[in-house]
């Protein structure tokens, strides 16, 4: 019993876990990242698409990070190279990702809404779970034991003073936004081919974002962020339960899944501890 | 004249390259974009009731759009347009159902301050965080967006809101005295289409809106503070204030949505009316570059094109309606990088001795 | 002396129309501390940039320990071992001190901190040269002469020996400052080149064993501050003999008024006078700026410290500028018919161009910025029939009016709050120089840790006493 609400609270904290710490590496180097919805969206796709494709979720899951590291340069060509706002070139990759996906779709399966069914040996079984313990290992270690975590922070907490110590602090995000990509693809495929079978439309239903308020609640830090998201996912999975109950008072489902949102909003009024967003987060 | 015609040029650089891209987009599809752009502009302008259709969206979206200008003239980026106008709609549904007797007159009264009021107070949330927690607007509103559409969802199945009539998730139908569609000379001449009167709503805010913010102190405070929120501080326009009433009055914008909603075309509401008009409504204040006054334009070209992108699903065989936030975001994309652009052009006029006169 | 840690020969460097270094030459000795002085906008800072590879010269040739050097990034200067201390310091609060020193000693970025090796090295380094620091502690937790030790740690541990120094001074009280001077003859001692960038022209002549001038982007003069007087370096500086401002203030009766123009919880300033505050920064100077401004009324100004990011809003017109701290003289409903007007006559009246107040503040030079913040506070809408709009606010609050500004704008500023006062208006002068102070002053009330601790007439003036008072120690 326990076990069963361990591991399915684990496996629908596994796509936020993976996108919250995309868009920890994107805000801890200075960067707001909201693009993390579309970028979901671009994994989950090409994850699915690819599988289909040739039978193999590795390389579903090669391609969607693929497709991500793509996503983060262009998001940080924009952001650095052009110098666009993060928040309005982050909402147009967001709307970009939504638009094209059914166009492609179309043009490849005649449907917009969605790719056909993975057969069982093209999706994940246990894979992303392992890779989850892997990357979030490197993460914590990154940031506690390197000196490229020290520069990620510095950069999102006094460019500057990275510069001044020889280190260009617009690489560093050049290379934290492509991360981030890759992280958050990951995340999206795996709800496409891990979670479900396939891709369909409104697959990702607003898991960018939530993984955003998670790394808000985590205080863009790696442990607590992945807390947060397993709170996220427990939230979810009491909701999932007791639809699936049958009770027969109707209890509000829809309550239980304001819980998380709630409680970030309620983080941001600064009431239970200090926020600490780096300092040079968004310029 | 630098100052007016170098946004208005990269604007139209924006729109163009939306087009464009969408018109390569067709052209990978094997589609004529000559022939997906007229359909659009069939679709869009076709009718006296497909033009009536397309002012129904430019209505919501001229809306949101000033919600979405205003407060960015505080500096604030509200995403949360959506999920105001969602509360708003929802209550006037709510208190139209609560009161239902009353004269026709009274109850537009109420649906206006009802609209005003919920919008207002949602976005004042994010607004009041923003200013005495600096909780950051953009997360904030994002979390009201799915707070508001999770809390509509569960208020709809309620007993005493819900339409037994049908399996539709939305509310029982309004008494007359709110819903005033029937009597609206509009809707007849649009051929009963989704629009009304409350489109003139659109046109009058967009004078006050302009007078406020550039004409009045408040108004100028609150730019001020978008401008440069130490600068106002220290000038005594107490900028925390001020981000307040600017999401309170974008929050107001936003909630009149309701009016065209409610009052104007279904008399309910129904979960999921608004095809994201509040994210629609970024792209148009942006292609508006913010100016009260240029809204209503941009609002009605982005509904031309929504509303004219719903029968790309019908008439082609390989684009759907969703070429139209391809080129929403590309418009979006292009905005965003304005500034680099317009940089770029002033520095090739310095170059080639454009500039020479100015 | 022995031989030459560095040298600048003929270099010049120019940003879009304006030279800001033609043929600068500059020769430092191993083991001295160097002097840099000028004005502000004289070019000092971009040499120094340049020598720290920050900016690429467009002609000349740098030369540091006998070899021909050009860097393509700052990284290859600190590893020879030239390191600068800016004046806004290089430390993120959020960090603690051991992660500031380290920052960016490694190149491989997968490399670990080694915590033990680093500790050792910079205990022995602290040690050795006087800088007692706790490693573990966040940055933002240490007063600033602390953050200014990790600063030039952060130098050591990366073996500099040519440090250069930004205006270190600046925010240090008077005892501080004497203890610095401590470290930096240490520093000194052990063989270390110190460049030291100043306006102080005082400290310059206490502690700098050669000094050179910068004027207009050239460099005019190498000279041993001991053997030149203050007033001379000055007026090599300026380039001209320096004739000083007029006040008639010792030529008339100390008059007393007692009409109140703006009354604080501590203190009330009077009609014709100035009081002055004195302090060093941070101790509790924005509490009784924040005061103020609760109790200002529509008719006056403000001159605040950071000129062009708190006075200014970069991306709007001037006549928006204008309006921002006029904004209480007009009715809500602003009319640029009745207000435009107003606005050219600032700008006409104070020569700012191009005359176009539509013009976005952002396409002003600095100066023409400077000029009309000062024109806009000084402007208050005639409250007689003569219809001069210039006789200033009644009550003027100036924070640090000078900072930052060449010693023609100095002194024309000074010159206005004097004539503020002369009108019979009050002024309150909150500034970290003392000698603005001294000069401008009718009172000094001297701040520490948040407290009035000593209010000093002018009768009473004297520099000693006052700097003690500013670092805590009575003076009875």
């Amino acid at each position: 019993m326990i076990l069963s609400w361990a591991m399915s609270i684990l496996r629908v904290s596994t796509p936020l876990i993976f996108a919250s710490l995309g868009g920890l590496m994107s805000e801890r180097s200075g960067v707001i990242n909201i693009a993390l919805e579309g970028l979901m969206l671009i994994g989950a796709f090409t994850a699915a698409v690819v599988a289909l494709m040739t039978h193999s979720p590795y390389l579903g899951l090669m391609a969607a990070i693929v497709a991500g590291a793509l996503g983060g340069l262009f998001y940080a060509f924009c952001v650095l190279k052009l110098k666009a706002n993060q928040i309005i070139s982050g909402t147009a990759i967001n709307l970009l990702a939504m638009g094209m996906i059914p166009l492609i779709l179309k043009i490849l399966y005649g449907s917009t809404g969605a790719t056909p069914n993975l057969e069982m040996n093209e999706r994940f079984l246990s894979f992303p779970l392992v890779l989850l313990v892997f990357i979030c290992a490197l993460i914590f270690a990154l940031f506690k034991y390197t000196h490229l975590g020290l520069w990620i922070s510095f950069s999102g907490e006094h460019p500057d003073a990275l510069e001044s110590a020889g280190i260009s602090s617009d690489k560093i995000r050049w290379f934290a936004l492509t991360c981030s990509g890759i992280l958050a693809s990951i995340g999206g495929a795996s709800v496409s081919i891990y979670l479900s079978s396939g891709y369909s439309r409104n697959m990702i239903g607003g898991r960018g974002f939530m993984s955003l308020a998670a790394m808000i609640l985590g205080r863009w830090r790696p442990k607590t962020t992945v807390l947060a998201c397993l709170f996220f996912g427990l939230c979810d999975v009491i909701q999932m339960r007791l639809q699936s109950a049958n009770l027969s008072i109707a209890l509000p489902t829809q309550l239980i899944q304001i819980i998380p949102y709630l409680m970030t909003l309620i983080v941001l009024t600064g009431l239970v501890g200090k926020s600490i967003a780096p300092k040079a987060l968004g310029k | 004249m630098k100052k007016i015609l170098l946004p208005l040029f990269s604007t139209f650089i924006s729109l163009l390259m939306g087009l464009l891209l969408g018109s390569v987009i067709a052209a990978f599809a094997d589609e004529n974009p000559l022939h997906i752009l007229q359909i659009i502009w069939n679709s869009g302008l076709g009718s006296k009731y497909d033009l009536g259709t397309t002012l129904y969206y430019a209505n919501a979206l001229a809306l949101t759009g000033y919600s979405v200008a205003v407060a960015f003239h505080a500096g604030l980026f509200n995403i949360g347009a959506e999920g105001q106008l969602n509360m708003a709609t929802l209550m006037v549904a709510i208190v139209g159902l609560t009161f239902p007797s009353v004269s026709p007159f009274l109850g537009i009264i109420i649906s206006f301050s009802v609209a005003m009021m919920a919008g207002a107070l949602w976005a004042g949330i994010a607004g009041l965080l923003k200013a005495y927690r600096g909780g950051h607007e953009v997360i904030s509103t994002i979390m009201l967006n799915i707070i508001a559409s999770a809390l509509a969802s569960w208020l709809i199945t309620l007993p005493v809101l819900r339409n037994t009539e049908n399996q539709n998730p939305e509310t029982r139908q309004l008494s007359l005295s709110y819903f005033v569609r029937g009597a609206d000379p509009l809707v007849k001449f649009f051929m009963d289409s989704p629009t009304s009167s409350s489109i003139l709503i659109i046109f009058l805010l967009a004078i006050l809106l302009w007078a406020f913010l550039f004409r009045t102190r408040t108004g100028f405070a609150i730019r001020a503070t978008g401008q440069n929120e130490v600068a106002a501080e220290l000038a005594g326009l107490n900028p925390k204030l001020m981000k307040v009433i600017a999401m309170l009055i974008a929050g107001a914008c936003a909630g009149l949505v309701a009016i065209g909603e409610v009052n104007g075309h279904t008399g309910k509401f129904l979960l999921g009316f608004s095809p994201e008009f509040g994210f629609m409504g970024i792209a148009v204040a942006l292609l508006a570059r913010n100016q009260p006054l240029a809204i209503p334009p941009a609002a009605f070209l982005f509904a031309i094109l929504h509303k004219g992108a719903g029968d790309l699903d019908i008439e082609t065989k390989n684009i759907t309606r969703d070429l139209a936030v391809v080129i929403q975001a590309v418009v979006v994309l292009s905005i965003s990088i304005s500034p680099w652009l317009e940089e770029k052009i002033l520095a090739f006029m310095v170059n080639h001795k454009w500039g020479a006169k100015e | 002396m022995l031989g030459v840690a560095l040298e600048l020969r003929k270099i010049s460097k120019q940003f879009g129309q304006v030279l800001a270094n033609h043929k600068v030459d500059l020769k430092v000795h191993v083991g001295s501390i160097h002097a840099i002085i000028g004005e502000n906008g004289a070019g000092k800072s971009t040499a120094m940039k340049i020598l720290c590879g920050f900016y690429h010269q467009d002609s000349g040739e740098i030369i540091v320990k006998e070899k021909k050097v050009r860097w393509p990034s700052p990284k290859e200067a600190l590893a020879s071992g030239i390191g600068m201390v800016y004046q806004h310091f290089m430390l993120a609060g959020t960090h603690t001190v051991f992660e500031n020193i380290v920052l960016g000693t490694i190149d491989y970025p997968w490399s670990l901190i080694q915590k033990k090796e680093a500790r050792l090295k910079i205990e022995k380094l602290s040690k050795y040269y006087g800088l007692a620091l706790d490693l573990d502690v966040n940055v933002e937790k240490l007063s600033v002469g602390e953050q200014q030790r990790v600063e030039i740690l952060k130098l050591l541990f990366r073996d500099t020996d040519i440090l250069i120094l930004d205006e270190p001074t600046a925010v240090l009280s008077p005892i501080e400052i004497e203890s610095f001077f401590g470290q930096l003859r240490n520093l000194k001692n052990e063989g270390k080149t110190i460049l030291l960038i100043t306006h102080k022209l005082k400290e310059v002549k206490a502690i700098a064993d050669k000094a050179t001038i910068f004027r207009d982007g050239k460099t005019v003069a190498e000279i041993t501050p001991a053997d030149f007087s203050i007033e001379a370096m000055a007026e090599l500086m300026v380039g001209r003999k320096l004739v000083g401002i007029s006040d008639n203030r010792n030529n008339r009766e100390e008059e007393k008024s007692s009409e109140v123009i703006i009354s604080l919880p501590d203190f009330k300033v009077h009609a014709g006078e100035i009081v002055g505050i004195a302090g060093v920064e941070g101790n509790g100077q924005r509490t009784i700026i924040d005061q103020t401004l609760k109790l200002r009324t529509a008719d006056s100004g403000m001159l605040p410290e950071k000129r062009l990011e708190e006075a200014l809003m970069l991306g709007a017109s001037l006549y928006e500028n204008f309006l921002l701290t006029k904004w209480r003289q007009f009715s809500w409903w602003l009319s640029p018919k009745i207000i435009m007007p107003y606005v050219k006559e600032v700008l006409s009246r104070f020569d700012i161009r191009p005359l176009n107040a539509n013009l976005i503040a952002k396409n002003f030079s600095g100066g023409n910025q400077q000029k009309f913040v000062v024109g806009r506070e000084l402007w208050s809408l005639s409250r007689d029939l003569t219809k001069d709009n210039f006789k200033g606010p009644k009550f003027l609050l100036a924070c640090q009016p000078t900072r930052g500004v060449d010693i023609n704008a100095m002194e024309f500023i000074h010159q206005r709050i004097l004539e503020q006062r002369d009108r019979g208006h009050g002024v309150l002068l909150v500034s970290s120089e003392l000698d603005e102070l001294l000069r401008l002053a009718d009172r000094i009330l001297v701040l520490y840790r948040g407290k009035i601790v000593k209010e000093f007439k002018r009768s009473e003036f004297n520099e000693t006493k006052i700097g003690l008072a500013m670092a805590g120690g009575s003076s009875s």
